[in-house]
């Protein structure tokens, strides 16, 4: 018997099959198989292409059960650049696949951890966009507590 | 295939648009506090916001690595600041090589729905201290203390305190336990989980106690230094007794591990 296969598509319309016993890893589509069979395309309206095919890779492991977590864990070290990461994070938590997502949040904050804030506004793009009365509540936040 | 690479991907992607579930809940919140307050919060105003959401601070982990008392106040302000974030929503605060009986009077007066206090090594926190902070929270479910110094006296206190207290973590380098085993099977019926790590007991007494007072108890952890062996028909009943019974003779003075 053939097994049967889902069709996910990305945000920019790339199509991409997978086993449907494999697919079920994540809660959304388990749920979505349970409702109506899904038999049409499952569209993933905020998943690129690039982090689908790598949630597709993500699903399509062979690990017994007692090395995934390291499994996870490499996966996740592998991709160590953290827009990659965050738009993984964003795809596990759409799909409903917490243990990627954790993995990848995870690595996301390991890798933080040390920055400078100069350094996170860099790797995330983020601007310092506060007030001189942001700045004022900071410091007296902390006047306050010392 | 892929039509964008990471790298044209953080040129355009706004990040401060991701689910706060994902930014706050799963990535700041693991840098812990001081991260957060030293730095994290101070990158823009979402993470600020984010980290001023009380959902931020259920759970509040602060070690102070470098024991220099001089420092030791700030981050005695750092807690105080954090547990002032969690707006009366603090679970669960552990701390580690710093704060007094006034940082805990703190965090007990705002801080009703805690349900386990972990102090590691808070040399400056007497017994008098914690119990004056244990009769507000009595919805304390689970507590560690690590090199506090608690009298037979104190842990009677705690009990009474404290009547949902399921699990009981008590780690001292004192030479005899005795008393204070006592003290816990008797003031504390309703444990669940009790894990004793410390120097030597004179006798078996204590743990048989435990068994006896102790009727819920799910798990017993022993791990003794300088101690004689377990009575082999009480070990036996241990084992029969608690679904996870641990007994360990380390040889190594506590505090040297």
């Amino acid at each position: 018997m053939s097994k049967k296969t889902l069709t996910l598509m990305s945000k920019d319309k790339q199509l991409f099959n997978i086993e449907e016993h494999l697919a079920v890893q994540s809660v959304t589509i388990r749920n979505m198989v349970k409702e109506d069979g899904a038999s049409s395309v499952i569209p993933l309206p905020r998943v690129d292409s690039e982090t689908l095919a790598l949630v597709i890779e993500y699903l399509n492991r062979q690990q017994a059960p007692e090395e995934d977590e390291d499994y996870v864990k490499k996966f996740v070290d592998e991709r160590g650049e953290i827009p990659t990461l965050l738009e993984l994070a964003q795809a596990a938590l759409d799909l409903d696949i917490k243990k990627l997502m954790d993995a990848a949040c995870m690595k996301v904050a390991d890798l933080i951890k040390d920055f400078t804030l100069e350094e996170v506004r860099e790797a995330l793009r983020i601007e310092n966009d506060r007030t001189p009365e942001e700045e004022k509540a900071i410091r007296d936040e902390f006047q306050w507590a010392f | 295939m892929a039509s964008t690479s990471a790298g044209d991907r953080s040129e355009t992607r706004n990040w401060l648009e991701m689910p706060d579930e994902i930014m706050g809940g799963m990535i700041l919140q693991r840098l812990g506090a001081v991260e957060i307050l030293n730095n994290a919060q101070k990158v823009c105003t979402t993470w600020r916001r984010i980290c001023k959401d009380p959902a931020m601070w259920k759970v509040i982990k602060i070690s102070h690595y470098f024991h220099a008392s001089d420092s030791d106040f700030v981050f005695e302000k750092l807690c105080k600041q954090a547990v002032h974030r969690s707006c009366g929503e603090l679970i669960d605060i552990s701390i580690k090589h710093f704060g007094t009986d006034d940082l805990l009077d703190y965090i007990s007066r705002c801080s009703s729905k805690l349900s386990r206090l972990c102090l590691k090594a808070c040399y400056d926190i007497t017994g008098c201290g914690l119990n004056n902070a244990l009769k507000r929270l009595s919805h304390l479910e689970t507590l560690e203390l690590s090199y506090t110094s608690i009298l037979v006296e104190d842990i009677e206190v705690i009990g009474h305190n404290c009547p949902l207290l399921k699990s009981f973590t008590l780690k001292t380098n004192f030479m005899y336990y005795d008393g204070q085993v006592h003290a816990i099977a008797n003031s504390m019926p309703t444990l669940r989980h009790f894990k004793l790590v410390g120097s030597t007991m004179d006798t078996d007494d204590g743990i048989r106690a435990i068994l006896n007072d102790c009727p819920h108890l799910e798990s017993l952890e022993i791990r003794m230094c300088f101690c004689r062996c377990l009575d082999e028909n009480l070990e036996k009943l241990c084992r029969e007794r608690i679904k996870e019974f641990k007994f360990k003779r380390d040889g190594i003075p506590i505090g040297l591990q």
